[in-house]
Formats: C-alpha cells, structure tokens, sequence
C-alpha cells in the first residue's frame, strides 16, 4: 500500500488555481523528487501533505488514513496525528534562534513526545553526530552556516521519527558550496530507506539520489516517472522545455 | 556648597522617592502582563475583542497621561449611580492611571515584538507538533521580549520621570518635597537633589536592563 496518496488536490489562492487536480503517490522507501519551474505549486503541494496549507478539494491519504477527504478535513486532534508521521525541513531553516542547537532538538521531543530528558538528550546526540553537527550541541543557530543549520533542522525533523520526510527547496537559500553537505546527508538518509518528498531545484539529486521524479508546471503534474524516463527521455515538451533550461 | 543643608534635605526627598519607586514596581509588574493581555486582544480573532483592544490603545496613548489621572481621581467620583463606588484614595488612583495607561504602551510594543518574528517560526513550530501555547510560550514571546527589551527600556525610564505626575494628584513624593524645601528656604538646591535622585534611578534601570539584554542576546 502507498503511504502517501493524493487524488484531484485542488487549492487556490483567491482566484489563482495554485493546484489543478493533482494526483500522485508515494511509496515506502520512495525518495520523490519534486521538479518544476518556480510558481508551479510544487511548493504549495508539499505544504498541503502536511496541512500547512488547506486544500479546496481533493483528498490526501497519509498511511491510508485520511488528512482530507474530498476536501473535508476531519477534527483536529486527527489531522495532528496524521500530520506527526511527517517530518519537515525548510528552506530558510526555521531553526529556533533563541534556544540552542541542543534545545531546538530536545524541546519539541519534551514538550509534544513527553520523552524524558535523558532520552531526549541521548537521541539528540546520535542525529546530530549523524548530520555531522555532534560538536555543536551548545551553539545557537546564528553561529552556524546555512549548510550546519539546514543539518540541524534535519536532525531536529527527525528526532519525531517521523515516516516520511518533506523537503520544501532545501538548499535554495544556501551558497553554492553549502548545498553538498547538505544533500550528501539527504543522500545517506535515502540509503537508509527513509520515505522522501523533496522539492527541489538540485538537478543532480533527482537525477542521482530520486526514485521518482514529478515534473509539475502550472499546478499539475505533466510527468512522472524514473529518473532515466524523465531525463533521458521526457515526453512532454514543457518537461523538454524545462530540463534545457535548467541542465544548461 | 552646603553640605549639612543637604543633608538635611536628604531624608524628606528619599522619603519621596520610596514612594516613587513603590509606584514605579507596581506599575511594571502590573503593566506588563496587561500589555501583552492587550496585544493578544489586537491580534484576536474574535472582532469585537479586537475593537475593544484598538479603541483602549487609541484613547490611551492618544490622550495626556495627566488628564486620565484627574479623571480617574476627581473625575470619576462624580459620575452618575456608579460613582460612589469609584472613590479612590490618592494613590490608589495613580496607580490605577499608570498601570493601564503603561499597559497601552507596551501592547504596542509586543505588538511590534510579534510583527518581527518570521512566519517560519509558527510553521516549524506547527509541524513538529507544538500546540498553540506550547507555540508561544516556548517560541514566540522569547523571541517577542528580545527585540521589544530595547523599547521596554526606553518606557520605564519614561515611567521613573512620569512618576512625578502624583504631585498632581497630591501623593507626597520626591518633586513635591523638593518644592517645598525650595520655596520654604528660598534656596533651589532641592530642585538639583532631586535631579541627581532621578539620574540615579534611571541609571540603575538602564543598568539592569542592558544586563537583561546582554543576557538574551543570541
């Protein structure tokens, strides 16, 4: 069964369509690389799985539960518990500045999974040793480089042990020599089998580290498939259009 | 420079300025909170709460802090049916004028705090499962007191300065005990006492502050 599945999504915002009936799925162990020009909803669409936006129609099933359905959201105790099989990492981070690389890490596990502080603190330890980040524990993020924040913030995702991890252009806002550290250790958490939406511009990711690549342009999907299949050999001329711009 | 006539002076002014300081902490601690009670009310979604909110701040900050104290002291006894229970002693009055007058200020202040912190912070916040206070006591309003910790500064050393408005309510503080000695001894040296008593407070208050700021800096 897939463990994440979408059909007709549709949302606006005002009178702009943002997203046209979209239809997808992801399996487990899937890493889903989202690919598309700028304004093509793919961003909206990642937002939508873990209802950071409301959709105006359509249904999204997370596990074969329903976070909506036929676009009619269930009460809110449920779609939290929906939504906390999914971590998420942003672009510009949104590591918590006031608090510590330890805190932003142990707080969220204190106060949502009511995990000790020991085990919190144990667990902390082993994801930020993980992203390479185990020397920083007592910095705060201001301190760090994009590339060490977005490691954080991953690990900090993590730390709910979610199922699925979203990533909405996590490298966007990085330096150019910033974006390998941080994909090499999207890449070590693909090897791991970790389920994977991501949304980027990093050409090399799809192509190298996805399982599946969605091309979306106006909000829907106008190809999916392989890596190999949407490389070497897209269909439809928008994703030609598209991939020559963007591998030039 | 007469030492002993200022000494002299020394215990009446510091006499005032217990009551100045007294007035000052009630009117922190009480404002304080009320303020960021007001600046949730500012940013309900409950509407009415809203206008409620908008139209305190509007009258508050837009009238003169020494016109709400005589309200509230000569004024309010007179009004009609509830104004017999609305008979205040002195500085009872005053406190009630400066608390919820400060009050108007700081929600304005938060209100600024909120407007600089990101919407990411909520979003981050939301996805790793935070509820709505969990979001705003852990998240927000640190963040909130630390970019309005400057501007919280300023107006408490305004507030130390306004004290001296109680003279006008008649509550004996540090001003009044200086014009009197000035004009019963035909000598302003009170007046320079007085002064040098504010500067201090103020000096102090800064002091604390810009440690408190130090602190949360990251």
């Amino acid at each position: 069964m897939s463990l994440i599945e979408v059909k007709g999504l549709k949302k606006n915002f005002g009178k702009l369509q943002v997203l046209k009936n979209v239809d997808f799925e992801v399996n487990q162990g899937d890493v889903v690389a989202v690919i598309g020009s700028s304004g093509s909803g793919k961003s909206t669409m990642l937002r939508c799985l873990i209802h950071l936006e409301t959709v105006d129609g359509g249904t999204i099933l997370v596990d074969g539960q329903p976070l909506v359905k036929d676009g009619k959201y269930p009460e809110n105790s449920k779609i939290k518990k929906i939504t906390s099989n999914m971590g998420m990492v942003f672009q510009q981070f949104n590591l918590f500045p006031h608090m510590t690389v330890k805190d932003n890490l142990i707080m969220p596990a204190q106060s949502v999974q009511k995990m000790t502080k020991d085990a919190a603190l144990n667990r902390a330890k082993m994801l930020l040793q993980k992203v390479g980040m185990g020397e920083k524990l007592e910095e705060h993020p201001n301190n760090l480089s994009g590339g060490q924040q977005q490691r954080v913030a991953i690990a900090r995702a993590l730390m709910m042990n979610p199922q699925i991890m979203l990533f909405d252009e996590p490298t966007s806002a990085l330096d150019p020599e910033l974006t390998g550290e941080v994909l090499a250790t999207m890449k070590q958490l693909a090897s791991e089998h970790m389920t994977m939406v991501v949304v980027t511009h990093e050409m090399s990711f799809a192509r190298d580290v996805a399982t599946k690549v969605i091309f979306m342009d106006d909000g829907v999907i106008l190809e999916e498939g392989s890596p190999e299949e949407i490389f070497s050999n897209p269909k439809n001329q928008r994703t030609r259009d598209f991939l020559k711009t963007v591998l030039r | 420079m007469d030492f002993s006539y200022i000494s002299n002076l020394m215990p009446t002014l510091l006499e005032g300025a217990v009551t100045t300081t007294g007035l000052f902490l009630i009117v922190i601690l009480c404002s304080l909170p009320l303020g960021f009670l007001i600046t949730l009310m500012l940013r309900s979604k409950i509407a009415p709460l809203r206008w409620i909110a908008n139209v305190y701040v509007y009258i508050l900050r837009g009238t003169p802090l020494l016109l709400q104290l005589f309200f509230i002291y000569f004024g309010l006894p007179y009004l009609p049916v509830i104004g017999k229970y609305l008979v205040f002693e002195s500085f009872t009055a005053a406190v009630i004028g400066f608390v919820i007058n400060y009050a108007a200020y700081f929600a304005e202040i938060y209100r600024g705090g909120l407007i600089a912190i990101p919407k990411g912070q909520y979003e981050a916040a939301k996805v790793l499962g935070l509820n709505k206070f969990q979001t705003m006591t852990r998240i927000i309003v640190p963040q909130m007191v630390r970019v309005a910790l400057p501007s919280i500064t300023n107006e408490s050393v305004t507030l130390v300065k306004d004290t001296s408005l109680l003279y006008a309510v008649a509550v004996p503080e540090i001003l009044h005990y200086a014009k009197a000695a000035v004009i019963s001894s035909a000598n302003p040296t009170a007046f320079a006492v007085a002064a040098v008593i504010y500067l201090v407070m103020n000096t102090l208050l800064t002091l604390l502050f810009k440690k408190l700021e130090k602190k949360m800096e990251y």
